[in-house]
């Protein structure tokens, strides 16, 4: 890849780490997200009230079909997904289905912080696959963070998604919105 | 309704049904109706978000109550505001090819509801409000449309100079997908003058080959150009300049589509996988080789070479054509109708789980035996690059035979062969049955829609109603929950090598996220399907004249009754059934998902799975 193309690539792929843009989810929780990345309204299903579930999507850069990923969520107490952070977490620091089938990795859960607070953290490596229901799909390859973050009353988490190609050179700018978190719920 | 209110409802200047509806009703269909008037320039997505759930609320729906008396209104409201959301969702996670796709979709098909919102069909006319309400993304969205003033330099410098002599506005006034097409073009013809080029003595000194190489490859790549590709690798070497080696996962690799060839997209070789993982992210501490200790991974149904019941080692053979006799045999072996009921291994399997169980009594259920919408017609047939379908025109399930050739071949057998196996027809089966639930809830979508008459989409055969992601979502909650309940009862973590890895994967985001897990990040993966927002814009404005005629008819119908012409009546009770048709359909779907978002998470909570060695609680 010539010179010109590949800084063309970085500047299209990495949004300047600046301090980013201050966002507050309702009486749930503060952050800042990065410059450059775009919320995006949720879909057809349950509303938040409904599952007790609240919080925002925001999305970077995207590369083979898939656009990198910050969540921030609010799980309330009595959710209807997660009942507690420890359930939350064995769900996704490891496979959900009790066995690791391709490949995936999981990585160990250690503590942490989400801004000041204390925060149970861990990454695994998983797929996608494209096109859908093919024979034989293309395999994405894509990288998690999670910090899970208890406080008295339910628990948050915030969340990393990424393709494989673009999970470094964004990585930095989740991490300063997980060091800017403030959870209003505690 | 009395005579006053109707006089009273005649009176109201702008939304004459709006006194029947509460005062925050009435507020939010004001909000709705101006987030979309053109004249006020809002066209705000999270307006559109909150007038899409306020919409929808109630029983029966504010947009069921309005759109009696403002079938026209509702329609422009609902239909304008979800194509809001849905282009949001296309800016801000699609780009490249796939958001090429997605655009195209929904800016230059037919029944373009954005194009009333003049946000189409030109990308162009979206810039304006990409800038306003998706900033971050404006310059990716330039690029991704392939804009002229986005082509960069080196691209317009040659373009405009003879022999192409393009310029903007012939540029500009192409559909986005030529513009692709025109640049892989540009780019092959390039590649061949800069071959001749840089053989010319000294000539490569003064050409910045590496920076035409990288811009070349890009439009080449798109399209999946490969002899080009393979000429600009000859050129960049033999200048001296290091061409880095395809990425198994780069952007922009959607040429299949693009380039109406086939097999550009192939899975990745099983034995690099793990190696890949291991080395993505060499010299950085956070994600070195030895960072992440990584769980040993199981060996996966499709892919072990080892393959009888027993466990002794076999030979894979290459895989071999079945013939259409030994097609039509397996099919039936799998599944047939034996007395009103599903047999054979695909229903035995099936019976097993309660999903199961839905799909094998849909095919006996007497409420659509009528109609002959759950007639079973299934079989394997070549289908090239699917592992299965099902044809409301046609009205089969069909599973490509190579699935079937690829798992006796694996076992070193033919498929005639195998079927003499009953264990490995078991086995067949067990892979399979989550396709089958898959398609056979489409099947049941397709059925469903005839019953509540909702299958306004016809074909040459067979009718149904829109398809769109929400189809998607519902049958792959069906087939997660049957494989999930299967391997609960079946052996757990050992089971779960029985399915193709990418359907065990459905399951494992289901499991963790419920339904909402299956489409919100699968979404982009589907460029080619409309959301159901998207379906929503397109049926709606699809139906536009519909609803402005019968909008006018009912007017009349209140003012001047008696001054209305039998043929207006007629219109109007036809024109007041296609509405109704549309707004059911609308209600229907969006409930049904809705419920369906209730019921996969009220099933994970009844599911937890064993596991051996991973602590996975029950929920």
């Amino acid at each position: 890849m010539s010179h010109f193309f590949l800084a063309a690539a970085l500047c299209l792929a990495a949004a300047p780490a600046a301090g980013g843009q201050p966002y507050t989810e309702g009486e749930y929780f503060t952050m800042a997200v990065p410059d450059g990345w775009t919320r995006k309204e949720p879909g057809v299903g349950l509303s938040d009230a409904e599952k007790k579930v609240f919080g925002a999507e925001f999305f970077g850069p995207a590369a083979d079909g898939l656009a990198v990923l910050l969540g921030a969520h609010y799980y309330a107490p009595g959710n209807l997904l997660h009942a507690t952070p420890e359930k939350f977490i064995k769900l996704h620091a490891a496979p959900a289905i009790g066995v690791n089938l391709d490949g995936k990795v999981y990585g160990p859960v250690k503590t942490g912080k989400a801004g000041n607070y204390y925060a149970k953290v861990f990454e695994r490596k998983t797929y996608e696959y494209q096109p859908k229901d093919a024979l034989h799909p293309k395999k994405i390859h894509i990288f998690e963070k999670f910090y899970v973050v208890p406080v008295k009353n339910g628990f948050y988490v915030l969340r990393y998604y990424a393709p494989m190609d673009l999970a470094k050179a964004n990585l930095k700018h989740f991490e300063a919105a997980v060091a800017s978190f403030k959870p209003l719920k505690r | 309704m009395t005579k006053l209110l109707i006089a009273l409802m005649i009176s109201l200047p702008a939304y004459p049904a709006l006194a029947s509806l509460t005062a925050p009703e009435q507020a939010l269909i004001t909000e709705c109706a101006s987030n979309v008037d053109l004249s006020k320039k809002l066209l705000s997505p999270e307006t559109a978000d909150k007038c899409v759930k306020g919409l929808n609320a109630g029983s029966p729906t504010l947009l069921t109550k309005y759109s009696q008396d403002n079938p026209e209104s509702a329609a422009n409201m609902i239909g304008y505001n979800s194509a809001l959301l849905d282009l949001k969702e296309i800016v801000v996670r699609q780009e490249s090819a796939d958001g090429a796709l997605a655009l195209t979709r929904v800016l230059e098909k037919s029944d373009c509801a954005l194009c009333d919102l003049q946000l189409g069909p030109k990308p162009e006319q979206a810039f304006e409000w990409v800038g306003k309400y998706a900033s971050a993304r404006d310059g990716v969205f330039k690029k991704t449309v392939r804009t002229w003033d986005a082509l960069g330099g080196i691209r317009t410098a040659s373009l405009s100079a003879a022999p192409y002599s393009k310029n903007k506005g012939g540029w500009n006034g192409q559909n986005i997908l030529d513009r692709y097409r025109e640049l892989a073009k540009w780019a092959k013809a390039e590649t061949i003058r800069l071959e001749a080029a840089a053989k010319v003595p000294g000539a490569a000194a003064k050409m910045n080959i590496g920076a035409l190489a990288g811009i070349l490859r890009e439009d080449l790549e798109i399209v999946g150009d490969s002899a080009s590709i393979g000429k600009l690798q000859a050129i960049t070497a033999a200048a001296g300049i290091r061409e880095e080696a395809p990425k198994p996962s780069t952007a922009d690799k959607k040429g299949k589509d693009l380039a109406a060839t086939s097999g550009k997209l192939s899975g990745l070789n099983a034995e690099g996988r793990g190696e890949y993982l291991n080395t993505a992210f060499d010299g950085t501490g956070a994600f070195g080789a030895g960072a992440m200790a990584a769980v040993k991974p199981a060996a996966t149904g499709s892919g072990t070479k080892t393959g009888t019941a027993t466990g002794t080692a076999v030979k894979p053979i290459t895989p071999v054509k079945m013939t259409a006799a030994e097609e039509k045999a397996l099919g039936e072996s799998m599944m047939r109708m034996e007395k009103g009921k599903p047999a054979g291994y695909l229903a035995d399997v099936m019976s097993q789980t309660e999903a199961g169980k839905r799909t094998n009594a849909f095919y006996s259920d007497p409420k659509y035996a009528k109609a002959g919408s759950n007639k079973l017609a299934f079989g394997f047939t070549r289908a090239e690059g699917a592992f299965g379908y099902w044809d409301p025109d046609a009205k089969v399930i069909r599973i490509n035979s190579e699935v079937a050739e690829e798992f006796a071949a694996k076992r070193g057998m033919t498929v005639p062969q195998m079927m003499k196996d009953p264990a490995a027809m078991k086995a067949l089966a067990l892979q399979v049955s989550p396709v089958m639930v898959h398609e056979a809830e489409h099947q049941n979508q397709t059925a469903r829609a005839i019953a509540a008459g909702i299958d306004f989409k016809k074909y040459t055969n067979g009718s149904t109603d829109p398809y769109t992601r929400a189809k998607e979502n519902l049958s792959n909650t069906e087939s997660s929950k049957h494989m999930i309940e299967y391997c609960s009862k079946n052996g757990g973590p050992a089971c779960w090598k029985s399915f193709h890895p990418m359907h065990a994967d459905n399951a494992e985001k289901f499991m963790a996220g419920g339904a909402e897990a299956l489409d919100a990040l699968k979404a982009p993966l589907y460029p080619k399907i409309d959301s159901f927002e998207g379906g929503t814009a397109r049926e709606f404005k699809s139906a536009q004249t519909y609803a402005a005629q019968l909008q006018a008819l009912e007017a009349k119908a209140r003012t001047n009754p008696k001054g209305m012409t039998r043929a207006e009546q007629q219109n109007l009770r036809d024109y007041r059934e296609l509405m109704d048709t549309r707004f059911k359909w609308y209600t229907q779907i969006y409930r049904e998902n809705t419920a369906n978002d209730a019921e996969a998470l009220a099933f994970r909570k009844k599911y937890g799975t064993a596991a051996s060695g991973l602590a996975v609680p029950s929920l």
